[in-house]
This record gives C-alpha cells, structure tokens and sequence, in this order.
C-alpha cells in the first residue's frame, strides 16, 4: 500500500483555563501500517525538532487495553472502527489526502488539561464510591465454595471488560456516565460475590455520578456504538434496575 | 433528586401519556362510525364526571410531571457539556433519540392548539357552537389545520418512537431483550400515528363529511 | 556476600516460621505509621490496599491517571496457581519445581516456594473480590496449560487476566481510599529516593499537571515500579513503562540484581516499519492450539497455503517433542530467531514464523477457537489488516518482561533498610526465565500476602514519624531533582527524547536481545555512553516544567535508560554462561541450547553504584539448590 498524506485540524488548549481553537497541520508519508497514535507520534517529533510543543495526547499501553487514550477523531470518539481504542485505529482506514478533525473529550466532569488530554478522574470517585466487594485480604473462603453459573460469569465479563476510556461520556449527548456505571454494577450483579453489597453500591455510584456532572441517559445508545469494548447497553438497564431495587 | 429517578418519573408519566393516546385515539376513531355516535361519546363521558375528573387530574399530573423531569434533566444534561463539539457524527443515535426535547416542545405547542380548537373552541369562534363532529370536519377542510395536525403527528411519531424503548430501558425492563422493545415502540408509534393522522386525511380528502 | 535472611528449617515451614516469628503491631500504633507505595500495578495496588486493610496510613503514587491504567492491566494469558482442580498431579511443590526450572536454575529456592504456597490464596482472594475469571459449565473455575507446564493450573478470564485482577485490587484500593486509609497520587512520579542515615524514609515526586517538586516522608517506601523493558525501545511494555525508579534507588544505594535476565516472549506481532512505537503481544495462551512452522526450504517465498506440509518445519516439535509448541519462552524465541537467521522466516523482512490454527480449527471448529482466542485474533486482525482464521498468524519474539530488578532478600527488602521492592521490579523470583502466568501470580502475592507480614516486621523496630521534611538529605534532594530537570530543558538541541531511545533500542536488541557475545557486549558498552553523550548535547525538550509536559518526562525517563543500559549490558557481560532469557553464543551446547556454569555463576549479580563514571561493584548472593537438583532444562 502506498503512503498516506494527511492534513490534520487538531485542538489545541494551553489549559483548562485558557481559549482553544482549531490548528492545522500536515501528515505527509504515513504509512498505512501505522496506528493512529503513531501518525500523531510522528506529526510530534517533527514539532519538537522545531522546538514546538507537541501535541498533548494521552497514551501507555497502546493495545486497546489500558484506556488512557481518549480522542475525537472525525466527530467519533476513537475514530470510526468498530470496537476500537485510537491507538488500535490503524492508518489503513483513512484515505489519501483526507482531513482529519481530533479534538478532545468534551465534558464538564471531564476539565481539559491540555489539548487532548482530560482529567477522568472522576470515574475514580465513582468507583471509590462502591465500585468493589469489601473483603479483607485473606479472609476468602476457597474460590470453589462459590459457584458461578457459567453464564452468569459471561455476563460478568462482558461488562468488566471496560476499560475506563470515557468513550461512552464523549459519544453522549448528554455526556452522561451510565454505560461505565453501568459496566461495573453490571459485572458485580451477575455474582454471588457482589449481592451483600449491591443496594448500597448502587446508589452510592449513582449519586456520586450526578454528583461528578455528568448528564444523565436519554438512551440513545451512542455509547455502546462507540465503546471499544462493544459494551452493551444492556448494563444501563441493568443499572437501572439495580438502582430501583435500592 | 437523582438522575435515575427522575427518569423513572419521566418514562412512568410518558407511559401512562402513551395509555391516554390509545383510549384517546379509540375515541376518536368513532369518527368513521357517523355524528351520531361520535357525537355521543363526550356525552357519555360526562355521565361519568368522577372518572373524567380522575382521568383529567391524572393527565394533567402526568403532563406536569412529564415536562418538569424534562426540564430539570435537560438543564443537566446541557450543562453537562459546556464546550460543543466542532465536529460530532452519530453512529447509531436515531433522529428520533436526538430530537426529543424539540419534539416535546412541538407536542407541548401541538396540544395547547389541539384544546383552544376542540375543547375551548377558540379557533374557529364562527363554529364554536356546532356540534363537536362537525366541528371537526369544518375544521378539517381547512388545509393548514389539516396540515398542521398531520405535521404534528410526525412529531408525536418520532417522540413516541424513542420514547417508548427509552422508557423500557429506563424501567429496566430491556434487561432480557432490549430489540423486542425497540421494534414494539417502533410498531406502536406507527399505529398511533397512523390513526390519528388517517382522521384530518380523510375528512380533507372529502370521505367523512358533514 | 549478600545475605537473604532466609529462615532456618525446611522449605515449606520457612513462611510459616518467618510470619510467626514477626510480633504484631498494636492496632492503635498502626495508623502511626506511614507507608509510601510507588506504582499502582498488581504489586502495589494490591500491598496498599492490605497494608489500608490493616491499619497503617499509605500513599500510593502512579505517573498514570489512574491507578488502574498500571501496566499489568495489559497481561493476557493467566495467573497460575497450584490448585490441582484439574486432579492432574499438580501441587505446590510440582509448581515450585516448574518455576525453578523454567527460571533455568537462577532463582532462590525459598522465595519461589513461597510463591508457589501462596499463590492458591491469591485465586481464592480474586474470587472473593469478584474477578470474573472462566467458568465450566458446573459453576467451577476453569483452568487452562501454558508454556513451561504439562499440567493445567492456569485461571484465566478470557484474554484479559490481568486487566480483571487488577481492576479487582484497584476496587479493593478504592475501598480503602474511601475508607480514607490510603492517600492516591496519580499523575505524580518518583524522582528520587530519600535515604537518611542509611534508610529509606521517603520520596522526591513531581506532579505531572504543575511540575511542582513535593518530599513525601514515610517510614517505609515500597517499590513496585514495574520492569525495564523499554530499554531496548520497542517492547511489549506500555510506553511509560521506565526503569526511573528504581534506577535512581540504586543510584541511592539499592543493589541492582541480574539486569541482563531479560526475556523475549515468542509470539508477538512483528515489526511493520521504523514508525512503530510498541510491539503487540499475542498471549502464549494461543501456542495451546496454534503449531508454530516456517517453510523447510530457504527463502522459500510462496505464500503460506501453497507450501505443502511436507515441506513445512514445525520446529518446535520437531525440536522439543514432549513440550512442542509449549516450550518455554526463552526456548521458543531462540528457536525462532535460528530458523530467522537461517533464512527461513516469512513476512516482511524475513522476521517471522507462522503460527498456524487450521488444524485446531479443523479438529475443533471454528466456534471453540472463537471462544478461546476471539479476542485476541480480533486484536491480530485489527494490527495486521490480516484474517488469522484464514492465513495463519506471523509472530516474532519481543522483550517482554525482565526478570532482573532491585535486589531483595526474603521479606522483599532491599539492602537499604526500609525500601521494599515487588512485582516486576524486583529479582526475586523468576531466575533468568519466567513461565507464562506466573508475572500476575508473584505481583499479587507479593503485594497481598507477603509484604503486609514483612512491612509490619520491620516497622516494629522504627519509630513512627522520626523524619521531618526539612532534613539536609529532603533539601538536597529535591535540589539534585530541580537542577536535573533544568539541565533536561536548557539543552534545547534537534532531536526529541524518542530519537535517542530509539538509537538506544537498535543497539540494545542487536547486541544485547536473543543472542549475546562478548564482542557485541563490548561493541554495546562502547556505544551507549556515545549515544547518552548526544543525548545531553542535542535533546529538545520544548515547554515549560512548570506545566504538563510528556515530552520533559520522556526525556527524563531516556535518560535514565541511557545509564541503565550500560548496567545491563555490563551485567550481561560479566554473566560468562548461558541460562535462560540470558544466551552468550559463546556458551552453547552442541544443539544450540543454553548452557549454564553452575560452577562460577550459580549466584545472583548485585550491583552497586559507585558515583558517576565510576564502575559499579558486582556483589553476590549464592544461590543454595537444597530441595531441587540442579540438572540442565530439558524439554524434550
């Protein structure tokens, strides 16, 4: 396949505090093969060796799984691969000479820090809130005293598979958290480890979801199209009712 | 109040709403049968004022509540987003799903009009001592107010469309099968519609007359 | 001679005996006590979370935004556990035995056998928390083989064990953070260890939003930092990944031990141009049901489905016919690189081999196969714009973990009293070759059962709080940090940080990857301190410090790699045998296996640093082999 020559528009903040506003730049001779993270990576080693300040972006594992990256890319958040983080978002999909439009998550509870880069840690504070099973380390019984029905364990999976990205808040219109709320009330409900506490821990992630500013949900379902992991909104559901039982 | 529950009050009242066009549209449909009963099934309401005033009171509970939980979660919801995106795509997001704020303001406009006209019957003060069925056909004539009611129902087909799921998402009851419900409100928005819309169509088309 | 403490007795009461032998401390003391954990992986999520648990006053510290974006998130595979759920003969001892061996005789008997004892209470605790590890049909956990083994202790959930077991210990460090016995700093990094008096009492972090220099004091400071593998640039480790910390506690005075064990893990994704910035780990889990082969012939260029199966070199069965495909990793990546060096690999370059699901498939469906490895073959398809359902997957081997670390002795302590190092970032257990599932198995029981006993131990004899932050040594150090970051920024050059670890990483992996000599060693050692002088006289580092700046911590981090490798190399230098991750060509049986001396290097290589420019001393720990014999690996 033949190289690639992209013209970026990319937002670029000093701050949280300060104005931002759209910058072009050129992409000539990427190759195809390259993530997206690597194109960007590339666009960067340019500006440094003119002693520019790069682009900020967040990245660290770079296979789909950590979560830190978090960017908009052509009006999708990671770009518009199915199930796909930006750093596995590979070059191959764009076309020769395309434009391409990166901004940052967009959401109150999620302040800009600098150019692409958001503060998520109010989805600690979420998690803080209840997001866990309170055992002391080593106070488990054997892990066979609890049976898991084999689907139910399946269930567990699909929703702990989220990685944190916030994806789901940046898709939504309302930026609203309840499909990473969801995930984890979800995972935790499908198991018997996860009963003593689901009333408490339902609202308590709720409250301090609303507390965090997030919108709430008008279904959608913008997230789960989005989400890398291909979450369901299934959870949302299930948060839901979880909820009401609280 | 936290978010769920307002929603919960939100899809609660949508649901009952969505019970009111049912009865309501049961009623109106009487149209085909002639004035006679048409005519008759007001009547016959009001030999039931407690049943009626429930069912008003309910309504206009369910409305009140409707609008208010609308009100405080798009308040949130828009200041959940200070900074707009300049570019933003939906992948699967319905129309219907990304417009129910408008819609319920359409729908919101829609009623006042629909009650000044058929209830208060300040629309068209020339007909507003004539009997109710032909009243409705007099006023259906008149093609903006036909056209009107019809673009009306549009609207009322799109809210309804999300609605319907959306409020089964709210009250969880997707957990199992989230497309039976969508396909359902898919279904149920297209039948109300269709017999609401079916009654200024065929009156201006000339097949119900006075 | 270093000195592990290991308690008298025989092996499988030395735990039992030391954990007895340590006094509790009075619950109101407890909260006295301040603890520093550093990184928020397996390792110190879950030791901050049990130290909370317990009562004692913790602040953990990670460069990443959340905790929970730590790098074991990315493990794959499994966490081993000896179980025996399986009724396959698995037991503690059949598990202490495999890591020895697979560690190729270089680890400490009594450190893994306490792994080995603990590593049935880590599943039990990951249960308890909710893990959602996989399921049989009964309700009962599953349990799958991985290299190195023959018997199947492996629990896994999906492709994603490590992602589940940490978000299980990031949910048990929430709880206690809400309980408000641990203090969580992200975006805040190590700069330096504070040693007053000889002990270790706190640190020198950075906040990474503001730039702002902080000394935190502690009464202990427990490292669990991760490893090094991004010394050689592409790696499999996540590109924050640095040797920072626990280079610079060396710097300190904390012996840096085995630095050269590094492994190359066999099935990764190979490279696909200069551009790439990280390589991708298939999980080994995938050699379960994939043959590995590359064409007979030499530069034998027909696409795959046109080479007949009599002309295709399944080598690895050919070569280790009881293990076959399940060979450990060092073993299977060498044995890719020969059949690369003989000409005979396929793909761009000539850097790969296959390996070949069509007969599991065949035999198994393509539905198994799915549920087994869908979402990894979805990650190959994804990287590689390849159909691994269709054309088999072309892997290379990858720097993948490193065994070496800080020196430790059997409570985890350094040789500074005080400084505790787990997970990864310590030597402790794994040898010079680690098994597949065992990274996430010794980072949980480090981190949950092994410090909580041996932090406690040694704060009996400390007396809480006796550090104030205005010390000579806390002004001074947070001076040394301040003038290192200005040096970084004033040099204002023509290259970015990248630049130079990117020469760092050719010379690393040509002359200090699979395969090692003395030539190249010597070749590495003089280049190295040529590309770290470029570094100081051409780096760009553009920004502010006051700021949020990833390319200020880059270069900060490179140029800790810069000194760190010629440690490495050194080491692997000075190692004049071959055992595992660690091949010296020069030290090779007649078919090409690794050949260990047991006679001059049965020990473990501390090094001390001596000041700058000076040559690190090389102290030994001599490893006794008591319970197991020392033979050489077979896994034929």
């Amino acid at each position: 396949m033949s190289l690639l020559n992209l013209k970026l528009r990319v937002w670029r903040q000093k701050n949280g505090t300060s104005k931002g506003a759209f910058v072009n730049y050129d992409a000539p001779n990427i190759s195809p093969d390259m993530s997206f993270l690597e194109m960007l990576d590339v666009v960067n080693e340019k500006l440094i060796t003119q002693n520019q300040e790069p682009i900020a972006f967040e990245s660290d594992c770079r296979e789909g799984i950590c979560g830190a990256c978090s960017m908009v890319i052509n009006g999708i958040p990671h770009g518009k691969e199915r199930g796909t983080t930006a750093c596995q978002l590979h070059m191959r999909h764009f076309k020769n000479g395309e434009t391409i439009v990166i901004e940052p998550w967009r959401a109150r509870a999620f302040p800009l820090i600098k150019d692409l880069v958001v503060d998520r840690t109010a989805f600690d504070r979420i998690q803080q809130a209840g997001g866990f099973v309170s055992v002391n380390t080593g106070s488990a019984p054997d892990a066979h005293a609890i049976l898991v029905h084999k689907d139910n364990a399946e269930k567990a999976f699909d929703a702990a598979a989220c990685i944190g990205c916030g994806a789901c808040v940046a898709a939504c219109k309302n930026a609203s958290a309840m499909l990473f709320v969801g995930s984890k009330i979800s995972q935790l409900a499908h198991l018997p480890q996860g009963d003593p506490e689901r009333k408490r821990r339902a609202k308590a992630m709720v409250m301090q979801m609303d507390a965090e500013g997030f919108g709430s949900c008008t279904n959608t379902l913008e997230c789960e199209a989005v989400c890398p992991k291909e979450i369901s909104t299934r959870v949302i559901a299930e948060l839901n009712w979880e909820f009401m039982r609280s | 109040m936290a978010s769920i529950s307002a929603k919960i009050l939100m899809a609660l009242s949508g649901l009952f709403l969505m019970g009111f066009l049912l009865v309501h549209l049961l009623g109106n449909l009487q149209i085909y049968a002639g004035p006679e009963v048409f005519n008759a099934y007001p009547e016959t309401l009001r030999h039931y004022p407690v049943l009626l005033w429930t069912a008003r009171v309910l309504l206009i509970l369910a409305f009140t509540l409707h609008i208010l939980t609308s009100i405080y979660l798009s308040t949130k919801n828009k200041a959940a987003r200070p900074v707009a995106y300049a570019q933003k795509h939906s992948v699967q997001a319905s129309l219907a799903s990304r417009t129910m704020l408008l819609g319920g303001l359409v729908i919101l406009g829609f009623l006042l009009f629909h009650l000044a006209h058929l209830t208060w019957r300040w629309v068209f003060p020339e007909y507003a001592a004539l009997d109710l069925y032909t009243l409705t056909v007099l006023s259906f004539q008149n093609s903006l107010v036909a056209a009107f009611y019809v673009l009306a129902q549009v609207f009322l087909a799109l809210h309804l469309s999300h609605g319907f799921s959306s409020a089964a998402q709210t009250l969880s009851l997707t957990r199992w099968c989230a497309t039976t419900f969508r396909f359902a409100g898919y279904a149920f928005a297209l039948a109300i519609t269709l017999g609401y819309v079916s009654i200024p169509v065929s009156i201006w088309l000339g097949l119900v007359h006075a | 001679m270093l000195n592990a403490s290991i308690p008298e007795g025989p092996i499988a009461d030395k735990w039992a005996s030391y954990c007895d032998a340590s006094k509790p401390i009075n619950p109101a003391n407890k909260r006295k006590y301040h603890v520093i954990v550093v990184g928020t992986g397996l390792a110190g999520a879950s030791a901050a979370a049990s130290l909370g648990e317990l009562g004692f006053r913790v602040s953990t510290f990670c460069f990443q935004d959340s905790p929970r974006r730590a790098h074991s998130i990315a493990a794959q595979g499994g966490i081993n556990a000896a179980k025996n759920y399986k009724n396959d003969g698995d037991s503690v001892h059949r598990l202490f035995y495999d890591t020895i061996k697979g560690g190729d005789f270089r680890s400490r008997e009594a450190n893994v056998y306490r792994l080995a004892q603990l590593s049935v209470k880590i599943i039990d605790q990951c249960v308890a928390q909710g893990v959602p590890f996989a399921r049989e049909y009964g309700g009962l956990l599953d349990n799958r083989s991985f290299g190195g083994s023959l018997v199947s202790r492996t629990f896994y959930a999906r492709g994603q064990t490590g992602q589940q077991l940490l978000l299980g210990a990031y949910g048990a460090l929430n709880r206690q953070i809400a309980a408000g016995t641990v203090k969580s700093y992200p975006r805040t990094e190590m700069q330096d260890l504070v040693v007053i008096d000889g002990q270790a009492k706190g640190i020198i972090t950075r906040d990474l939003l503001t730039g702002e220099l902080r000394a935190h004091m502690a009464d202990c400071v427990v490292l669990a930092t991760g490893g090094y593998g991004p010394v050689f640039y592409l790696s499999t480790n996540a590109v924050g990944c640095n040797v920072t910390a626990t280079y610079r506690a060396y710097k300190k005075g904390a012996f840096f031990a085995n630095p050269c064990y590094t492994q190359i893990h066999p099935t990764c994704i190979p490279q696909s141009g200069d551009h790439q910035s990280k390589l991708t780990l298939m999980s080994e889990s995938l050699r379960n049901d994939g043959r590995v082969w590359v064409p007979l012939k030499k530069g034998d260029a027909r696409p795959q489905e046109q080479i007949p199966e009599s002309e295709r070199d399944y080598y690895l069965e050919r070569k280790y016919p009881s293990y076959g495909n399940l060979a450990p990793r060092d073993i299977s990546s060498r044995a890719a690189k020969q059949v690369c060096d003989e000409g005979r690999g396929v793909g761009p370059g000539g850097r790969g081999v296959y390996l070949d699901f069509s007969d599991s498939i065949k035999r198994l469906g393509q539905d198994v196969i799915t549920a087994r490895y869908g979402n990894l073959f979805d990650m190959y398809a994804k990287i590689t714009g390849e159909n691994p359902y269709q054309t088999p997957m072309r892997i290379y081997p990858a720097v993948h973990y490193t065994m070496g670390g800080l020196w430790v002795d059997y409570g985890l302590m350094s040789n500074l009293p005080g400084l505790f190092v787990l997970g990864e970032a310590n030597f402790s257990d794994h040898g010079a070759n680690r098994l597949g599932a065992s990274a996430l198995m010794q980072g949980l029981a480090d981190g949950y059962f092994v410090l909580p006993y041996t932090v406690a131990s040694y704060l009996n004899h400390v007396k809480p709080g006796a550090i104030k932050n205005t010390d000579a040594q806390v002004t001074g150090g947070l001076r040394e940090t301040h003038e290192s970051i200005v040096r970084l920024m004033s040099v204002r050059g023509k290259h970015s940080p990248d630049y130079f670890h990117r020469e760092l990483g050719k010379i690393m992996w040509n002359d200090c990857g699979m395969a090692r000599t003395e030539q190249s060693l010597k070749n590495a050692l003089s280049e190295i301190p040529k590309i770290r002088e470029a570094f100081w006289k051409d780096v760009c580092v553009p920004g502010s410090s006051q700021d949020y700046n990833p390319v200020l911590e880059k270069a900060s981090r490179v140029a800790d790699f810069l000194e760190f490798a010629e440690l490495l190399c050194l080491d692997a230098l000075e190692r004049r045998e071959s055992c595992g991750g660690h091949f010296r060509e020069e030290f090779q049986t007649e078919d090409g296996e690794a050949k260990r001396d047991d006679k001059n290097f049965s020990h473990v290589a501390a090094w001390e640093y001596r000041g700058s420019g000076q040559k690190p001393t090389r102290h030994q720990e001599e490893l006794a082999f008591e319970n197991i014999a020392l033979a050489q690996r077979s896994y034929k």
